[in-house]
């Protein structure tokens, strides 16, 4: 393939942000085009139809599938009450009464002449999906849900856990590449803090302790994530962990630090509000952790992120031996060459500060 | 669209993978069909293009590229039929783009019918999400949250023989009625339900189901407890997979068009060469491509094709729930070093999500295969479990679940009468040193006995499956000269003992010249032999020891030749592991040695 690198994640002060808002099945929309929302504001909502019960009527009663149907009191739609009556026969001249009853409150779904049995759906369960970020409703999908777009600053993660969740945002550096509990401000309470090296496994704990809600950092050991997490996470489909704070890493797993850039911006975002989801899924239609603040806006140059490799480019390399080091490309290297493995790829030469080495291509990540 | 076989002198095939669409183009030459060149770009089916066709013609461009020959007109629109020297005779494709084809299946009984839907579908090329039973532990309330959850492209619905249960039939339609499961892609037409059971409840699935499903009769998968029935339900799920799900995934209606027969899911195009390989040889072949999210396993044992799909297994994507199922420790005795536990899970997770990296050191490139050999091997695991022969010893009938639970089914899958073993995907077809291929699979799979061994060249199995609809000549003659990469020929007898004492000698004859190898416990020893090459060898295992006549009793054959050579194995059957993970360490370190695989 011609580009045998990793593009870069978006990390930029001000961009286009579109979220689509969509309902798990279909339902009913409640915002208008044009509209502009609130993080916590209802856009769809959806009754999901209840779990169905089924009641084994005949045998109760003690009579056939086929007879059930003339000792039933409701019809199929008719809404019932927990231990409502649903049928009734009476036999022994009289003297012995059978009754079935409804194990949940709902209504009456079907009456199967094969099986005597009754079915009862249950209560539906409202689903409510909200906007998630503030902007402007710019698509309706009739029935399903919304698209929002905002402007405003945009960071990527390459990896997190937890979900959906909104606060103010603390930038905290002091000067050390790992923040460990003791290291905590206080009153951090609904707030999101960004810490631009590895965040130690005890701040996981710790945030659970004082209320935070978000963090963001460059990496973590994965033994202390799981560690905490209390289980290994294996297919890599995150967001719904159980926990009460969103954490997203913005380079990966181990001891590793943010690259300028992104450290730049974050300390910019200091104060701001910001909306965070850990939500991680790295396959075909991947989805990336992020952190945004709808409205920021900079009179700093706006960085693109570019598509192209070429010398002079700024590059993070992204595997052992230089994972986390950060040069410019110094050479293309056109005729795939053999690397310390004995694979032949195509590679290029980067320089990190007054050194010139060879890596494969396929090992870079573009920064500018 | 039909075509005439004979003048199919040119042909095109694409592979549209999960995020790689490979084309390849296959040209009659003075030798016979050969491959013609390779070519690749990332698959389209997401935005901004939404458009499959995109990522083939990107793919087909690359090929043009390469081969000097031009196969896109000025509109980029694909030349077929040919026009001179340009274009194609044909045009074939198989897809597992968006995740391939998702699929639950049900049952009454979980190792009967539930096993018998499972098996149709898998042998159709789907990924089996899940296979929800009556006897299964979970409660209706979970069976039914998790269909709701799933959302699979379509339903397999098993159970009761013919004349049989009826109840249970309704039973599980009440399941599914109560999920009312939304199908994966496009919203707004009813999921696919395909009816297998027994054929004398149809009135209830259509009682229970219509209007809330789509629903398709076919004949019973497992008509009767002894028999297995499963080629019109895979018929079915073929004709489903291009009605609905095809139809709904993006720029699929267009590629449709223009391919000149069915598009396959791809393991069911592989499939199609490991059997033709299996007939054609009369042979027993085991073959598995592991990628970057599944895991596939095929074999052929006495005729019976069977095929599994690991969904989380993988080398990428589900790199880490490798890990989370093996156990860490069980990926770290596989190194031929010591390494740090908490490094080797965070090199693990880096690879997880930055899928696209390469090794670049020796240590890293071991560690992946070292977690290449668990994928594998709970690969080989699954499989041998659905891979069963369904006549044996079935004790009572389906309606009443509780007496058939004693099932004692045969496993098909005997490695010591495994002749093939084929491996396939980015970390057998890419190593470095078609040795470590080797070593892999003779590592995972624990091989017995005889096996000789092969890779895939470039991963291309799945477009010469697909075109073997229409020329299937061309497809085999392609597969020998061009894919299949002879690694050579392992010998592992099995049996235990104590390291150092004798486990077999072998007598290998070859060229006029005669050698004779004392091989012992613990020792493995690779003799080179050609790609190619025969040679005669004479095995006499010691007393404990059977490579495949019984304990003690030699064995002659003919073994063949590859880039490996031939492994003699006296490692031991099963392979001894310590607790201490440094003992561990130095026998990987002595076997790399033995294969004169380097470490620096």
């Amino acid at each position: 393939m011609g580009n045998a690198f990793t593009p870069g994640l978006t990390i930029s002060p001000h961009v286009k942000i579109r979220k689509t808002r969509r309902l798990p099945v279909k339902g009913e929309v409640v915002v208008r085009a044009g509209e502009h929302v609130t993080p916590d504001q209802v856009v769809a909502k959806v009754d999901l139809p209840g779990t169905l019960a089924v009641v084994k009527a005949a045998n109760i009663l003690g009579c056939g599938p086929d007879q059930l149907e003339k000792f039933v009191l409701k019809k199929a739609g008719d809404p019932v009450k927990k231990e409502e009556l649903l049928a009734s026969r009476t036999v022994f001249f009289n003297l012995i009464t059978n009754n079935v009853t409804s194990p949940i409150d709902g209504s009456l779904e079907y009456i199967s002449k094969l099986s005597g049995n009754i079915g009862v759906r249950g209560m539906p369960k409202p689903i409510f999906c909200h906007a998630y970020i503030s902007g402007e409703v710019v698509e309706i999908m009739e029935e399903e849900g919304v698209v929002i777009e905002t402007y405003g600053a945009l960071v990527q993660g390459i990896f997190g856990v937890g979900g959906e969740r909104h606060g103010k945002l603390l930038w905290f550096d002091n000067g050390r590449s790992v923040l460990t509990a003791d290291m905590l401000p206080e009153d951090l309470e609904g707030k999101i803090i960004m810490f631009p090296g590895k965040i130690d496994g005890s701040v996981l704990y710790a945030a659970e302790k004082k209320g935070l809600l978000g963090i963001v950092g460059a990496g973590i050991v994965d033994s202390e994530l799981m560690g905490f997490l209390g289980y290994d996470i294996g297919v890599a489909v995150t967001g719904e962990e159980d926990i009460p704070f969103t954490l997203v890493l913005t380079e990966g797993f181990g001891d590793l630090v943010m690259p300028e850039r992104t450290a730049h911006l974050m300390r910019a975002l200091d104060g701001h509000v910001a909306a965070i989801n850990g939500a991680t899924q790295i396959r075909a239609g991947v989805i990336r952790p992020e952190l945004i603040v709808p409205g920021y806006e900079t009179k700093e140059d706006l960085h693109v992120n570019s598509s192209e490799l070429k010398p002079g480019v700024r590059i993070r390399l992204i595997r052992r031996p230089h994972f986390g080091e950060i040069g410019t490309v110094h050479e293309l290297i056109e005729k795939p060459v053999e690397i310390a493995t004995g694979s032949k790829v195509r590679v290029l030469s980067v320089k990190i500060g007054d050194k010139i080495i060879t890596v494969p291509r396929a090992n870079v990540e573009i920064l500018d | 669209m039909t075509k005439d076989t004979e003048k199919l002198d040119v042909m095109l095939a694409t592979d549209c993978g999960s995020t790689t669409t490979k084309a390849i183009l296959v040209v009659k030459t003075e030798e016979g069909y050969r491959l013609a060149g390779r070519g690749e770009a990332p698959t389209t089916v997401e935005a901004p293009f939404d458009d499959v066709t995109v990522g083939v013609k990107n793919a087909v461009e690359e090929l043009e590229d390469i081969t000097g020959r031009r196969l896109l007109d000025e509109n980029r629109n694909l030349i077929c039929p040919r026009k001179g020297e340009d274009g194609v005779d044909a045009y074939f494709s198989t897809s597992s783009a968006g995740g391939g084809l998702q699929m639950a299946c049900t049952g009454i009984v979980g190792n009967i019918s539930g096993a018998s839907a499972e098996r149709a579908a898998l042998g159709a090329g789907a990924i089996v999400i899940d296979t929800i039973s009556l006897d299964d532990p979970r409660e209706n309330y979970e069976r039914i949250e998790r269909l709701r959850h799933i959302r699979p492209d379509m339903i397999l619905m098993a159970g009761g023989t013919n004349g049989g249960s009826r109840r249970h039939v309704e039973m599980i339609s009440e399941i599914i009625r109560a999920a009312k499961p939304q199908p994966r892609f496009g919203q707004g037409f009813n999921l696919p339900v395909i009816f297998s059971g027994n054929v004398e409840a149809r009135d209830v699935v259509e009682d229970m189901l219509g209007g809330v499903c789509s629903i398709r009769h076919v004949n019973n998968v497992r008509p009767d407890l002894n028999r297995e029935d499963v080629a019109e339900a895979r018929q079915a799920i073929h004709d489903l997979f291009l009605e609905h799900v095809m139809q709904q995934a993006p720029g699929y209606p267009k590629l449709m068009e223009i391919t000149s027969a069915d598009i396959m899911p791809t393991p069911t195009a592989v499939g199609i060469i490991i059997q033709e390989v299996a007939k054609e040889r009369n042979q027993n072949v085991l073959a598995v491509d592991i990628g970057g999210a599944t895991t596939d396993v095929f074999s052929v044992f006495g005729g019976h094709f069977h095929r599994t799909v690991s969904a989380n297994y993988g080398m990428s994507y589900s790199l880490c729930n490798v890990m989370a199922e093996s156990g860490v420790d069980n990926i770290l005795r596989w190194l031929p070093f010591k390494f740090d536990v908490k490094v080797l899970r965070d090199i693990l997770r880096n690879k997880m999500i930055r899928p696209t990296t390469i090794p670049e050191t020796k240590e890293e490139l071991y560690i992946e295969q070292a977690a290449a050999r668990e994928a594998l091997r709970l690969s080989l695991i699954h499989h041998r479990s659905l891979a069963v022969d369904v006549a044996a010893n079935v004790k009572d009938a389906d309606s009443d679940i509780g007496s058939a639970l004693d099932n004692d089914q045969k496993v098909l899958v005997d490695l010591m009468k495994l002749d093939l073993c084929i491996g396939s995907g980015g970390v057998l077809s890419h190593a470095p040193d078609r040795t470590q291929s080797a070593l892999m699979m003779l590592d995972a799979f624990q091989l017995e006995g005889v096996t000789q061994l092969a890779v895939d060249s470039i991963f291309m199995m799945p477009q010469l499956g697909v075109m073997s609809q229409l020329n299937a000549a061309a497809a085999k003659e392609v597969f020998a000269k061009d894919c299949m990469i002879l690694l050579g020929t392992a010998i592992a007898p099995v049996g235990t003992a104590k390291e150092g004492s004798r486990v077999m000698d072998v007598l290998i004859k070859s060229e006029g010249l005669e050698e004779k190898i004392t091989v012992k416990s613990g020792e493995l020893i690779r003799v080179p032999l050609a790609t190619g090459k025969k040679a005669r060898v004479q095995i006499f295992p010691s007393r404990r020891f059977n490579v495949g006549a019984g304990n003690g009793k030699p064995l002659e054959k003919e073994v063949i030749g590859g880039c490996a050579g031939l492994i003699l194995d006296g490692r031991c059957r099963p392979l001894v592991f310590d607790s201490d993970q440094n003992l561990n360490a130095e026998r990987r370190l002595r076997d790399y040695k033995a294969l004169s695989l380097p470490l620096e």
